[in-house]
């Protein structure tokens, strides 16, 4: 009886030893790349501050110190608040308006196939071309107000929420619809019970990845016609060889896509707090 | 022949030309049904046609939607003289010489990180950050840097697809079963043999994968380098005539541009039918654009 427990407790010492030394392992591994990232984003800050008037011309990069003043001067002086808000506006709208209308349009089909049958090759066709080609087009029927900018966002975001929406709908099992029909079950229920919960993870993916997408089309937008927004700063402020206020709108840029993703994300795990499906197939 | 056989002999028949009639049924039905839809697919696409026709001049000004016959005339026009081809080309050259040169360094850049030790990590949030910018605000950017001519539409055709075939391969790398690498190993297998004979083969479906799904980028970096300068490419062609108002020629630009990229997805097909290996793993790497 004693025996057995010393020997337990020797077991339970060895294995806490083993557990300790995994751990340590882990934070020294831990410790190594964040000492790793700090160097690597140190040399890039050094070598871009070391690089910019020696080897490439100022102008043309800047260096990080002037984008940090630049961004700062964008904030201090309140010149980034209209393109800021320009920008969000244009965003936000169009890609309510395309996820909406994506979602719709999936359902619609997922409750006609006849139709989806019918239009496929015409969707095929449309979400072939590139929707960047559709900007001159789109600017040109809408005018250089904000209009353009939101149809194209939409556009950008209709696609990839529809298209994915609608893959969700075509992964559906069928022998779980027949079963289901079988047992006695509505087109409402079979709706509820199996093509939604089959299709929402695709819907949600869909909707992340649209996020990045409604803001290149708004900045597209911008480039094309502008004279506001956050594409319009990076556009102008280049063509006038002031690369900091380029770079600093750029900064701006990302972290409202990158601040978008995280609250996305958020709302998805909210909702979905057992379903992780929908990060499948992400690329990062 | 006993009368009970030759009942049994007819009623074998019977049931053969019952089941052979139904199956004839069904195969007309689905005939029937498919060719249903192709029927309403063309009626689809003359009645859009028709009132696209009807609209123009009438309910929307001429000026924006042009006509579909307007189209077709401004399409073969443009097809005939040479003008297409000579912008055509050039987009070709700036999409597959950007795709060529992402593809690889993606490649190349997965396979250097990978011999670091730690190097996947320490380098995974720069990545993540770059690959979430959107590139296409880089453009002006990438312009003053690199000039008006074919290196700054190279270079943004190249920016859309590296990052993509960068986590690609990394995601491939990290599907390398872990019982046959230890396997290998213990026979005293070298690094470059693991690397040639498991780790490469492994990879390969995810390294297509991204392949595949990269080659609308690399066109979309093109167009947009068109957009903001250049003399040549369709996304020149298709700017230029929008900024006259020139709106037949527009579409004619976008009709030429789907069939190119229809004709880009055939070959595409063909070549992956061609070559059996190409089957990535169902989903892998898989993202609409």
């Amino acid at each position: 009886m004693i025996a057995a427990d010393v020997a337990s407790e020797t077991e339970v010492k060895l294995k806490d030893a083993a557990l300790r030394q995994v751990r340590r392992g882990r934070l020294i591994a831990g410790a190594g790349v964040s000492v790793g990232r700090a160097v690597l984003i140190a040399a890039i800050l050094g070598l871009w501050t070391y690089a910019a008037g020696r080897w490439v011309d100022h102008d043309a990069v800047s260096d990080p110190l002037a984008v940090l003043g630049a961004l700062r001067s964008l904030v201090v002086t309140g010149r980034l608040w209209p393109d800021l808000w320009q920008t969000v506006m244009e965003v936000v709208v169009g890609y309510l308006a395309g996820a909406a209308a994506g979602a719709l349009f999936a359902s619609l089909f997922a409750l006609a196939p006849s139709v989806e049958r019918v239009l496929r090759p015409f969707l095929i066709a449309v979400y072939a071309i590139p929707k960047i080609a559709l900007a001159p087009l789109i600017v040109m029927w809408f005018g250089l107000g904000i209009a353009p900018k939101i149809i194209l966002a939409g556009a950008f975001v209709f696609f990839i929420v529809f298209m994915n929406a609608v893959s969700g709908i075509e992964s559906v099992n069928p022998h779980h619809v027949n079963i289901i029909r079988v047992m006695g079950a509505g087109r409402l229920a079979v709706l509820r019970k199996i093509v939604l919960p089959t299709a929402i993870p695709f819907l949600v993916l869909g909707m992340r990845l649209a996020v990045p997408e409604a803001m290149v089309g708004a900045v597209i937008g911008e480039f094309i016609s502008a004279n506001r927004g956050l594409g319009y700063v990076v556009y102008s402020a280049s063509n006038e060889l002031n690369t900091a206020v380029s770079m600093a709108a750029l900064v701006v840029l990302v972290l409202v896509v990158a601040l978008a993703d995280v609250g996305l994300g958020m709302i998805e795990s909210a909702l979905m707090p057992t379903h992780q499906a929908g990060r499948e197939g992400r690329v990062v | 022949m006993p009368p009970d056989a030759q009942d049994a002999a007819a009623a074998l028949s019977r049931e053969q030309f019952l089941l052979a009639r139904e199956a004839h049924d069904v195969i007309t039905r689905r005939r029937n049904a498919q060719w249903r839809i192709h029927v309403s697919q063309a009626a689809t696409l003359i009645v859009l046609l028709v009132a696209w026709w009807a609209a123009s001049g009438t309910l929307i000004d001429r000026l924006f939607i042009s006509d579909p016959i307007s189209v077709i005339r401004a399409f073969i026009k443009v097809a005939l003289d040479g003008t297409l081809a000579f912008h055509l080309q050039r987009t070709l050259v700036e999409m597959m010489c950007g795709y060529v040169i992402g593809v690889t360094a993606g490649i190349a850049t997965a396979i250097a990180i990978s011999l670091i030790p730690w190097g996947e990590k320490i380098v995974r949030p720069l990545m993540i950050g770059a690959f979430a910018i959107p590139k296409v605000a880089l453009a002006p950017l990438i312009i003053v840097w690199f000039g008006i001519f074919l290196l700054p539409k190279v270079l943004l055709a190249a920016s859309l697809v590296v990052f993509i075939v960068y986590f690609n391969t990394l995601a491939g790398f990290a599907n390398v079963d872990a019982d046959t690498l230890a396997a290998m190993r213990v026979m005293g297998a070298s690094r470059s043999a693991l690397f040639r004979k498991l780790i490469l083969p492994s990879a390969a479906p995810y390294i297509f994968a991204a392949m595949r799904i990269t080659l609308p980028g690399a066109l979309i970096g093109a167009i947009i380098g068109e957009f903001i300068s250049s003399n040549r490419g369709i996304g020149y062609f298709i700017a230029e005539a929008s900024s006259r108002y020139d709106t037949a020629r527009v579409f004619a630009g976008i009709l030429s541009l789907l069939i190119f990229v229809l004709l880009l997805n055939l070959v595409v097909s063909w070549l992956e039918r061609r070559a059996s290996f190409w089957r990535p793993a169902p989903g892998a790497g898989e993202m609409k654009r």
